[in-house]
């Protein structure tokens, strides 16, 4: 009986050896089936390719898709077997068309089975292949892209040269392209051919980055949805224009237009009247149906061991927040934020919803990642300007316009009255329904410390206690400070410090008294003895 | 123990013979700068973002594939670029000369394409002994022997400390501003003291180390005035208007070069320097910051960046951004924080204390000292030879009045030997007063220009001439009250050798009277005397030092031969006591025209 039991308890014990060595190589395996590799030949600042490929990689983290970003020099072969996807970008079309050049790259393409996007010229001859239809070089063309969605229209920048599929067969294609100079000409934007998909060129903002998004989310999901834009004011910092930036919350008030707002704050000088005055605004905000994304700091060096510098920072912004009764809903950051390991970790993680805002001109990693993270719900920022110029029927319309992805329509914060006017211009050019914070079903959450601020369908709870957007003395623990005790060392220096100022007192006393006396006898010299 | 005693001065005799006492203050510093810059563990300081601005300017970068850490670790080695180097200068400055000079000994002795930063360590080294040498020199001229080896001893305490010569190892520019400004004080010391015959290469080095230290770091440009006012004051050397005249000029071209470098500050810089102006001086101690901010017109929002240097890794705005330029830089200017300070004048005191609290700061605490592959904790600091610094921080008062009195009070002590000498148309002591008188207002002005210029942002660095200038001051105030010189003028110039042979060979230059024709050649007088005394000096000067002796003063008129060369003068005052006669009768073989006297000095 005892044999009997000892047995099965060995083979119980082996089934689950067995199944803790399988369980970790599953889910590994399944993480890395669903990861996209993102590959670019270049990054070529020179022509904006920095921010194509941050947009793209922004409008993947927005689709929940764990994406690898890799250059063309650095990829490893065979490395493209462990994904399910490939994005190609070719961002400077004279260094990849050199014979011979990422052979390593391209043969692994060749073979591989996956779903493949290429997206710019040099186009290889077996991604051709893929597709039916004719190809065609197109050479000093200009063209509008139409949106057949909305029936929108944008002019695009002149091309050089590009290479247009016109399909045979049915497709799936996203915009079309119309030739400026022949109306008739047209050709389809974007194309989806089963797993392969192609853009002949892409841009990060206007109407190309909306109709380039559909087609990914079409090519990667097999979906597409239209999702309301979140409008969102950037750029509010404790040091903006408090004046101006009241009256666009006002006039967005009175319009009852749902708004976000991405603010940064401060981690030090809390107590001056300066940070309550920033807070009151925010306050405002928050009071006038809009909600408060805190916008993570400017970062200007890079230094080890940033990861509990960064932690303490964002902890003790936060933190002042809510003692000033400002609940931020989740966090903004430049995009190449989520291509790092300190920042994602001690930055991003603070919040399930996140709103990803394009880089500034410079920027500086602590640990990069390779590697992007996923949230609960992401947003990737397209600046309104770049709608400005979209039409429809010949006028400036865009009330049509739909988003397949969470997107935040952009707009900086008004500095002078000027700003302010244009800012009001291009929010009432946003005829589309915009998404309203209060009203989605989502909750926000950001963490700090030990204390959780959530929002749900307008409401503001910390820790689970509902808040009212009052000023109010939040009791958070506060740190207990130790007091420094003086050495007995340190009290010999403070007498030897006054000794020495005695000392050279004296010596100045004398000086002067000597300076007299010598004076007295050499005038003396010069008197009548009586 | 008697025997031991005698083996002890024979030893001593032998090592006084050989080794002057700069000799001996050079070879230790030699050893004790040497282990610390070149035995492993190799030290030096960390990056402290600084470097970036003479590195990729003088050709070189960050090896990719090392490890590279700011603040923590001394990194030794980096890359020379190969190709065509695109780097703007973000700043004027000569030091990318020096490193260039390091680079090219680099090359020819180590790698074409690594560069290890002890070549540039071993280039400042090596003048840094040189100055060490002529400033020991000029100090212990016409000491007594046993007092300037003394002091010998007392200048490899001050001078080896490791807070100073860590500095070599690095790109910082202060090991250059350290060394030209050696150079300057000892060549003014020594062309005043006539140390050398030949003075013109010591006017050379003097014009030379002018330049680098007020072009190295545009901070220096403002202290051209004070070098120039020590420079001015050779005029008193001179009585021909063609060198007055040069001496003038020279002296406008000093502030010339200042001016120079000022202008040359580029926008950037300038930027930095009067952002943290503001947020690390005016706002830092600020009763109501912000009330302070809108007084002067500017958005009282700015206030949040109080204690916010340019540098913090993480800000609320974008410190490149046109907004704050537009806000904030463009609001205000250096006269406006100078006329803040005016109308604040308390707050500007506390500004001053803190820089006094720094002052003796000299070594740079917020970099590490080691390299990683030593072991040590990020940030290490090297303790070897640092005993001078650390007492200097402990001893000295941490309020900014002690400087002032400081000033007041070596001024008022060093007057009157200057008043003497102006009063016998002598120039020694004119000069040594007015090179007191420029480092102790060298201190005053370092810390000004620092507080209205940067705030209190980078302060122990940006202090670093402050401590240079107590330094030398204290030397020199040693000095002279071991050489008995700080009241009274040792009146023979002359060259002795300071080795302890019964034959010293004497070369005595011989001044003309001031008021002589200019054109009258100087004489040199060559004579073989005895001396059995200890003093480096022939007997005959000692007496000064006999409070009880009168001193009266007398001059040779020496014959001028045709041989004689530049012309400083033929005549010198001689203190005519009954001890100096040994003196007169040194020179008895030589026509004596006249004697005279009558004064007392």
């Amino acid at each position: 009986m005892i044999r009997r039991c000892f047995k099965w308890l060995m083979a119980l014990l082996l089934l689950l050896i067995t199944f803790n060595q399988l369980v970790p190589q599953q889910v590994g395996a399944k993480t890395n089936e669903q990861t996209v590799l993102f590959v670019y030949d270049s990054v070529n600042a020179k022509d904006h390719g920095d921010q194509k490929i941050q947009a793209l990689q922004r409008t993947l983290t927005t689709q929940n898709q764990p994406t690898k970003t890799v250059a063309m020099a650095d990829y490893k072969r065979g490395e493209l077997n462990q994904y399910q996807a490939v994005i190609t970008l070719v961002n400077w079309s004279q260094k990849t068309s050199v014979t011979g050049k990422y052979q390593k790259y391209w043969q692994d393409l060749a073979g591989f089975s996956g779903k493949k996007l290429h997206i710019g010229p040099n186009l290889q001859n077996f991604e051709r292949q893929s597709f039916t239809g004719v190809w065609q070089q197109v050479t000093h063309q200009q063209y509008q892209l139409l949106d057949d969605h909305s029936q929108a229209k944008q002019l695009l920048p002149f091309t050089n040269e590009c290479t247009l599929l016109q399909p045979t067969a049915n497709q799936f294609t996203a915009g079309e392209l119309i030739n400026q100079a022949h109306q008739e000409q047209t050709y389809p934007y974007g194309v989806v051919q089963g797993e392969q998909a192609y853009l002949p060129f892409y841009q990060a903002t206007g109407l190309m980055a909306i109709v380039a998004t559909r087609l990914i989310s079409q090519w990667l999901t097999a979906t597409s949805q239209d999702i309301p834009p979140l409008l969102t004011i950037t750029n509010v910092t404790p040091m903006s224009s408090f004046k101006e930036l009241r009256e666009l919350i006002d006039f967005l008030h009175r319009q009852d237009i749902p708004f976000a707002v991405s603010a940064t704050s401060v981690q030090t000088n809390t107590e001056l009247p300066e940070f309550r005055r920033y807070t009151k605004i925010l306050r405002l905000i928050e009071n006038s149906g809009g909600v408060i994304y805190l916008q993570v700091p400017y970062v200007y060096t890079s230094q080890p061991d940033q990861l509990p510098v960064l932690r303490s920072v964002m902890a003790a912004q936060l933190k002042a927040l809510v003692k000033e009764a400002v609940y931020p809903v989740g966090i903004s950051a430049p995009s190449f934020w989520n291509q790092d390991h300190v920042y994602q970790q001690a930055g991003l993680s603070h919040s399930k919803q996140v709103l990803l805002l394009s880089n500034p001109e410079t920027i500086s990693y602590q640990d990069y990642s390779a590697t992007n993270q996923i949230f609960g719900q992401t947003l990737s920022s397209i600046p309104a300007k770049s709608l400005a110029n979209i039409k429809r029927d010949g006028e400036l319309d865009i009330a049509k316009l739909r988003f397949s992805i969470p997107m935040a329509i952009t707009i900086a914060t008004p500095t002078d009255q000027l700003t302010l006017k244009q800012a009001k211009k291009q929010i009432q050019h946003l005829t589309m329904p915009l998404a309203n914070p209060a009203l989605l079903n989502q909750t926000g959450r950001v963490n700090f410390g030990k204390h959780q601020i959530t929002y749900h369908q307008d409401k503001y709870y910390l820790d689970g206690k509902y808040q009212n957007l009052t000023k109010q003395d939040v009791s958070l623990t506060e740190p207990v400070r130790q007091e420094t005790t003086a050495g007995t060392l340190n009290n010999f220096f403070k007498f030897q410090d006054r000794a020495l100022m005695i000392f050279l007192l004296l010596v100045l006393v004398i000086l002067l008294s000597l300076m007299i006396v010598g004076r007295r006898i050499y005038r003396d010299k010069f008197r009548h003895k009586k | 123990m008697a025997k031991i005693m005698v083996q002890m001065r024979q030893i001593w005799r032998r090592l006084t013979r050989y080794i002057s006492p700069a000799l001996l203050a050079t070879i230790a510093i030699a050893i004790i700068a040497g282990i610390l810059l070149f035995v492993p563990p190799y030290n030096g300081y960390a990056n402290n973002g600084d470097f970036e601005r003479s590195m990729y300017i003088s050709g070189l970068y960050v090896l990719p594939d090392r490890p590279y850490n700011h603040f923590n670790y001394f990194v030794r080695q980096f890359g020379i670029m190969q190709y065509f180097n695109e780097s703007a200068a973000t700043l004027f400055s000569s030091q990318p000369m020096i490193i260039k000079t390091a680079i090219m000994l680099n090359k020819f002795f180590y790698s074409t394409t690594i560069f290890d930063i002890r070549f540039l360590g071993v280039l400042y080294y090596v003048f840094y002994l040189g100055a060490i040498y002529l400033l020991t020199e000029a100090l212990t001229f016409r000491m007594n022997r046993r007092r300037a080896y003394l002091l010998a001893a007392i200048m490899v305490f001050i001078f080896g400390d490791s807070s100073l010569t860590l500095y070599f190892n690095s790109f910082f520019a202060e090991p250059a501003m350290l060394i030209s400004f050696i150079y300057l004080f000892a060549c003014t010391l020594l062309i005043t003291r006539r140390r050398y015959r030949h003075v013109w290469p010591l006017y050379l080095l003097f014009a030379v180390s002018t330049v680098i230290f007020i072009t190295v770091k545009q901070q220096n440009a403002p202290l051209a005035v004070i070098v120039a006012f020590i420079f001015m004051s050779f005029i008193f050397a001179f009585q021909s208007r063609g060198a007055k005249l040069l001496v003038t000029l020279g002296t406008l071209a000093i502030i010339g070069t200042g001016v120079i470098t000022y202008a040359k500050i580029t926008k950037d810089f300038n930027d930095i320097n009067q952002y943290q102006s503001m947020t690390r001086g005016v706002l830092l101690n600020a009763k109501d910051p912000g009330k302070s901010l809108q007084a002067g017109g500017i958005n009282r929002q700015y206030a949040l960046l109080r204690g916010l240097p340019y540098f913090e890794t993480y800000m609320p705005q974008d410190l490149h951004g046109q907004e704050i330029k537009q806000n904030l830089l463009a609001k205000y200017n250096f006269v406006w924080i100078l006329r803040y300070y005016l109308g604040h004048l308390d707050q500007f005191g506390e500004l001053l204390d803190l820089a006094a609290r720094d002052t003796q700061i000299v070594q740079v605490s917020a970099v590490g000292d080691y390299e990683q592959s030593a072991g040590k904790a990020p940030i290490a600091q090297t303790h070897y030879f640092t005993g001078y610094s650390l007492i200097k921080k402990a001893f000295y008062p941490k309020v900014f009045s002690f400087y002032l009195l400081l000033l007041v009070v070596l001024t008022g002590v060093y007057s009157y030997a200057a008043y003497q000498d102006f009063k016998h148309q002598r120039s020694e002591n004119i000069v040594r007063l007015a090179l007191v008188i420029g480092c102790s207002a060298m201190i005053i002005a370092v810390c000004l220009i620092s507080i209205i210029g940067d705030g209190d942002a980078d302060l122990a660095k940006h202090l670093f001439m402050a401590p240079l200038a107590v330094d030398l001051l204290t030397v020199l105030l040693i000095s002279d009250i071991l050489s008995h010189r700080l009241f009274q003028f040792v009146p023979m110039a002359e060259t002795v050798s300071t080795s302890d042979s019964t034959e010293q060979a004497v070369m005595t230059e011989v001044q003309a009277p001031l008021s002589a024709p200019s054109q009258e050649p100087k004489a040199i007088i060559k004579s073989s005397i005895s001396t059995k005394t200890e003093s480096t000096l022939p007997p005959k000067l000692v007496p000064i030092k006999s409070e009880k002796t009168s001193t009266r003063t007398v001059s040779l008129h020496l014959p001028v031969g045709p041989e004689s060369n530049t012309s400083l003068g033929e005549s010198q005052h001689f203190p005519a006591s009954h001890k100096q006669r040994p003196l007169l009768y040194a020179h008895q073989h030589l026509k004596k025209e006249s004697v005279r006297g009558g004064h007392h000095d």
